[in-house]
């Protein structure tokens, strides 16, 4: 395919979360490039966020002359510069032209350091996607949680940290979290600390982001002993069935919290009700999403007609999180439909 | 060896598909890895394609992909490049033959090398442009070139309106624009040319001077009126003197409340300079330091080569400015000054229209922008 699916390099699934932890030191060995190209998405990112927090980025800034003579020396020399600036915890990552020539990434993260040092093997393309270098970051990075004794609390996992909206999502679901009782332990990973790493397996349950976690959910049950649920909450009824799951996992009476909840769903179609009678057609990506049942099922409540020639709506994927998601999507579909 | 913490300007495969994409008809194709392709395909705003590499191809050859990939677009495009980028560049595949082989005279095809490894935006910029073999036609007399225009600068529509404009009130037509706007992989150049960006200078035609900076558009536009215009010189005896007392009227209401500004600029070296000498000498700007992106050049003021983001934090911390010109990477790690977006990237602000930093209304735009970000700071809260 002559344009690449929206997807991305190993090395900057994996920069979404380790430059999330603070006092990580992200060191990167490849030309400068390879960091320069995430380095300016992620302060393009933090920068639309209105976020001012630095992240530590450090490339090895491999040349020719380590592409024909090897770059762990490199590596190692600027690991030790690196160590020197006191980081909490550094994640070391490798680039596709690193895997290529063959160095031993592990070998030198393996030697001893003062202060913990990992390797997350990305390898760029020769590691796979984006979503295969962020589920292999967390992998890595959980093998720093202790053993603890279980509290009434969840984990969220692999929160979409270079989502524009990331800090609506992680708002809309503790809201909902609060409201029938469970405090979340820990947000494995972003805007988080190495301790509070350290601190993951306290949790009873892990919510997962989306079901492309599954597979570091199954990891972390194993690990850690921490069940999981497989999504946020994504639609209205998907909502109202996420409360109810939660509340029966931990023995909780979420009735009040659900009425609640449904009321605040009532009044939102309320509001929207000028979409009434509206045609509409869904605006999704064909490779992904072609028959978008969250779409489908705002479509039904707001008594919206489905039709080729309607207005294209968008139906985001992943969808937005909870009913105050779906709130501001229905603002952009008010807007489509000059409703 | 200094850290490399933060690096800030782009690899030499970005510049290379920064000057490419900038040629019409061109289809500019990537190959390498999804990953080399999403940077430059989200700065430069053009059509990109890739061959999307995987660890498949480094074992069996990556000609397939790129064979797909061709096909896919040969119809699409009269002219198609592909920019080689590390991985292929390291297996050491001989692309040129391959390709040749495969479709001989049936597709216009340019290979470049461009592997981040081999150096800077610059670096891939220039080897670019040097692999499309441009002509020079004598019939073209009349016209002028117009060189460093690069997709990935947020003032290249701007650069590109306001030298025509200038060109033709000078009374000479606009040439080959290298490489943005109306150009073709076989437009014929002029035989001399201005420059938009003094970095970026493409060594094509005879160089009748740069248009950036009040100084060197004076010279350039001298030189421009004496070729061309037949002694009717509307832009040396009106524009540029009405251009200049505007600024000189405004600089000099700023100085009747405010000290003149202690400045750092960032970004490309010679461009940088240019701006400088403008800010010291209509507001007596202090010059603090020149953080060039690429290789310096000494000149009036001083200048180191700063690559990275750590090393920039150190130095604006250390220099304190009131002022910074530079990119949103600037702005973001010394918060304190007034600043003003002159260098890629520029992010968290909306930028739609065409505005110029190069002739005279690069310069006005510059100056009010300066104005006005440093009157805004010094504003109580």
């Amino acid at each position: 395919m002559a344009i690449p699916p929206d997807d991305g390099c190993t090395l900057t699934g994996a920069l979404s979360v380790t430059t999330e932890i603070d006092g990580c030191l992200t060191l990167i060995h490849g030309p400068a490039g390879c960091t320069h190209h995430n380095f300016s998405l992620l302060h393009a990112l933090h920068t639309a966020r209105d976020r001012i927090t630095h992240f530590s980025l450090i490339s090895t800034d491999m040349t020719e002359q380590e592409v024909i003579f090897g770059g762990e020396q490199l590596l190692e020399e600027t690991l030790r510069r690196a160590l020197s600036r006191h980081p909490e915890l550094v994640c070391v990552l490798s680039t596709c032209v690193a895997a290529t020539i063959g160095d031993d990434v592990d070998a030198i993260c393996n030697l001893p350091y003062e202060a913990p040092v990992v390797h997350i093997p990305t390898g760029g393309f020769l590691g796979g996607g984006f979503l295969a270098g962020h589920i292999q970051a967390l992998n890595s990075l959980s093998f720093f949680a202790d053993e603890s004794e279980k509290t009434l609390s969840v984990n969220l996992v692999g929160e979409k940290t270079l989502e524009y909206e990331v800090c609506e999502h992680y708002q809309e679901i503790l809201r909902i979290l609060l409201r029938i009782g469970v405090p979340v332990n820990v947000r494995f990973i972003c805007a988080s600390s190495f301790s509070d790493i350290q601190n993951l397996g306290k949790a009873s349950l892990n919510i997962l982001r989306d079901p492309s976690m599954v597979p570091l959910g199954i990891s972390l049950k194993r690990e850690l002993g921490i069940p999981f649920i497989e999504s946020f909450p994504l639609g209205l009824e998907g909502t109202i069935r996420f409360m109810e799951r939660v509340g029966e996992f931990f023995s909780l009476d979420v009735t009040a919290a659900v009425s609640e909840e449904e009321a605040l769903q009532k009044e939102m179609v309320r509001v929207f009700s000028s979409l009434k009678g509206k045609r509409i057609t869904f605006n999704t990506n064909p490779l992904t999403d072609m028959h978008p049942p969250y779409g489908y099922e705002l479509a039904d409540m707001l008594d919206l007609e489905i039709h080729d020639q309607g207005n294209p709506v968008p139906v985001p994927d992943p969808f937005p999180v909870g009913t105050n998601g779906i709130r501001r999507l229905l603002h952009r579909w008010r807007r489509r439909c000059h409703a | 060896m200094p850290d490399c913490a933060g690096p800030l300007w782009p690899c030499g495969l970005t510049g290379a598909a920064a000057c490419l994409s900038g040629i019409r008809g061109m289809g500019v194709i990537i190959h390498g890895s999804a990953g080399c392709y999403f940077y430059p395909a989200t700065a430069i705003h053009r059509p990109l394609y890739c061959t999307s590499l995987t660890d498949q191809d480094i074992i069996h050859g990556t000609d397939e992909s790129l064979f797909r990939t061709i096909d896919s677009l040969k119809e699409k495009y009269p002219c198609i490049s592909v920019l080689c980028t590390c991985i292929p560049s390291i297996i050491g595949e001989d692309i040129r033959a391959t390709l040749e082989d495969r479709y001989g005279d049936s597709a216009r095809i340019f290979v470049l090398d461009a592997p981040g490894f081999i150096g800077e935006y610059e670096t891939g910029y220039i080897a670019a442009l040097s692999c499309l073999h441009f002509i020079e036609s004598d019939s073209r007399q009349e016209h002028v070139n117009i060189d460093g225009l690069s997709l990935m600068d947020p003032f290249w529509r701007g650069n590109l309106q306001e030298i025509e404009r200038l060109l033709r009130l000078a009374g000479a037509g606009c040439g080959a624009t290298l490489c943005a706007g109306d150009i073709s992989h076989d437009s014929k150049l002029s035989p001399c040319t201005v420059h938009a960006n003094p970095d970026l200078m493409s060594g094509h035609g005879k160089s009748l001077g740069s248009l950036f900076g009040i100084k060197k558009i004076k010279e350039t536009i001298a030189l421009l009126e004496d070729r061309y215009s037949e002694g009717d010189g509307v832009l040396s005896e009106n524009y540029l003197p009405d251009a200049e007392e505007r600024i000189v009227s405004s600089c000099d209401k700023y100085l009747k409340r405010f000290d003149p500004p202690r400045v750092v600029l960032s970004g490309q070296c010679v461009s940088m300079e240019e701006i400088a000498s403008m800010l010291a000498e209509y507001l007596g700007a202090e010059i603090l330091g020149i953080a060039s992106r690429n290789a310096p050049v000494q000149g009036k003021y001083p200048v180191e080569l700063i690559r990275d983001y750590g090393t920039m934090q150190e130095m604006l911390e250390l220099k304190c400015p009131d002022l910074i010109l530079g990119s949103s990477f600037e702005h973001t790690a010394f918060p304190p000054a007034a600043f003003v977006g002159i260098t890629p990237p520029l992010r968290g602000t909306v930028k739609l229209h065409a505005r110029p930093l190069a002739g005279i209304e690069g310069a006005l735009a510059l100056m009010e922008s300066v104005l006005n970000a440093c009157m805004d700071h010094q504003k109580p809260i």
